[in-house]
């Protein structure tokens, strides 16, 4: 009996498979570079807590390769196993990088100028975190009822 | 107190002590067996007097940063003949604490934690029982759960990880308190502690953000704070921890013993 064929990823990386998937991979990225050559690299926004701030968690540098590393790990640290630190915190990176819109209300991820957004936009990568999380700073009151389309008093018939 | 949904559509349970409040249509075998039991309790009464003191923080709290240890086991007691007639504070306390709302969905609403008040008929005593997750020890809705976003964390909190969470509400249909909830729009304004979100499973997570921090659930520092003493907090595994005394020194039961399941929450006047 022969071995089964290998399936997923695992097939493309046969030794015969190998060496023309680098070269596809090497046409796909000058194709890239030519497409985006001419255009500014996304930055992220100024603002004036992170400026207050001065520093992050990580160098800007590290953080625009590894912010995903960083907060999967911190997920499952804080999550799983109840290791909290509110320096690494997803919400501190929004205290500290909300973009307001005219009026100085922070923007939420619907809005592009939304500090994420100001990069995952050009590199076409969803962030969904925010369909859980909160995109921006919490009111000074510390309540979110009164905002919410389903706020109520909080009553006994709503039990 | 005036909701439609309260009552009137409610099979009449052969059982003298029948469940006429809960929100969500729970089977009738459920809910009858859940009224056997409590109808069984229900002659036990608290000693004349007896008050419990709650508010205190737990023994042995964590150093911040370290993680959830197996030598602890938080749990809940519960006075209920402490409960005052239409006292809500814990429930409210759990909305402002988390951000979630009742809506008009009647039994697909959130309701991390509920009053469910029974009726014995053969005397009229009525409870008001606050009803939340019971953190089992061997929990349905962990066995169920495809993908391992519940899960049970060291000190025996049972969670959902909604980063795994595919949304398949085998959870919310395992439990037999009905205390998962599943959350089918797209929300905004969550807490920042809170995160929630459409397609997800939730329930109460013995407010494990405050735990972390050595600090006592919402409901029941709101409990305390309005003066009913009705709710303790602990941890059951620590012999010198107040909660231990309490529970060896008072008449205290615990929903479902019949199950097996081991859930962290006792209830005193059952
Ligand atoms: S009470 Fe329900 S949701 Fe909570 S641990 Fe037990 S089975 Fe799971
Ligand atoms: S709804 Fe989510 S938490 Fe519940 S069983 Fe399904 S995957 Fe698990
Ligand atoms: S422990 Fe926290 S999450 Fe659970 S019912 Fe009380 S306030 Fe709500």
């Amino acid at each position: 009996m022969s071995a089964p064929p290998p399936i997923g990823p695992r097939a493309l990386m046969g030794r015969s498979a190998r060496a023309p998937l680098l070269a596809g991979l090497a046409v796909l990225a000058v194709t890239w570079i030519l497409l985006w050559a001419g255009q500014a690299a996304p930055e992220l926004p100024d603002t004036a807590a992170a400026a207050e701030t001065g520093s992050c968690v990580l160098p800007g540098p590290e953080m625009r390769v590894r912010h995903m590393d960083v907060l999967f790990e911190v997920r499952d640290e804080v999550v799983r196993d109840g290791r909290r630190n509110a320096e690494w915190a997803l919400h501190g990176c929004i205290e500290c990088h909300a973009v307001a819109d005219a009026a100085g209300v922070p923007v939420g991820h619907d809005d592009p100028r939304h500090f994420c957004r100001s990069c995952h936009d050009q590199t076409a990568v969803a962030a969904d975190c925010f369909s859980c999380h909160r995109a921006t700073p919490e009111t000074a009151d510390g309540h979110t009822v009164a905002h919410h389309p389903a706020g109520r008093a909080h009553s006994g018939d709503a039990l | 107190m005036t909701d439609p949904r309260r009552t009137s559509d409610r099979p009449t349970s052969a059982c003298p002590m029948a469940e006429t409040d809960a929100p969500r249509p729970a089977g009738r075998s459920r809910r009858q067996a859940l009224a056997a039991f409590a109808a069984g309790a229900a002659a036990t009464m608290l000693a004349p007097g007896v008050v419990l003191i709650t508010g205190a923080a737990p023994g042995a709290a964590r150093p911040p940063g370290t993680p959830a240890s197996p030598a602890q086991r938080w749990g809940l007691l519960i006075e209920l003949g402490h409960c005052a007639d239409g006292c809500a504070r814990c429930v409210e306390a759990c909305q402002t604490e988390h951000g979630w709302h009742a809506g008009d969905h009647g039994a697909h609403d959130p309701h991390w934690i509920r009053l469910v008040s029974a009726t014995d008929d053969t005397h009229g005593r009525t409870l008001n029982l606050p009803l939340m997750c019971q953190h089992c020890a061997a929990p349905p809705c962990r066995d169920v759960c495809p993908t391992h976003a519940t899960f049970r964390r060291a000190d025996g909190i049972v969670l959902v990880d909604r980063h795994r969470c595919i949304g398949c509400r085998y959870c919310v249909m395992a439990c037999p308190f009905s205390a998962r909830f599943f959350t089918p729009g797209a929300l905004t304004d969550q807490r920042p502690h809170m995160p929630r979100g459409q397609g997800t499973a939730e329930g109460c997570t013995l407010c494990v953000h405050r735990i972390d921090q050595g600090q006592i659930p919402a409901c029941v520092e709101a409990c305390a704070a309005a003066g009913g003493g009705a709710m303790r907090f602990g941890d059951l595994a620590d012999p010198d921890d107040p909660i231990r005394a309490a529970l060896a020194e008072l008449p205290t039961a615990r929903l479902r013993p019949d199950l097996g399941l081991g859930t962290a929450v006792h209830y005193g006047d059952l």
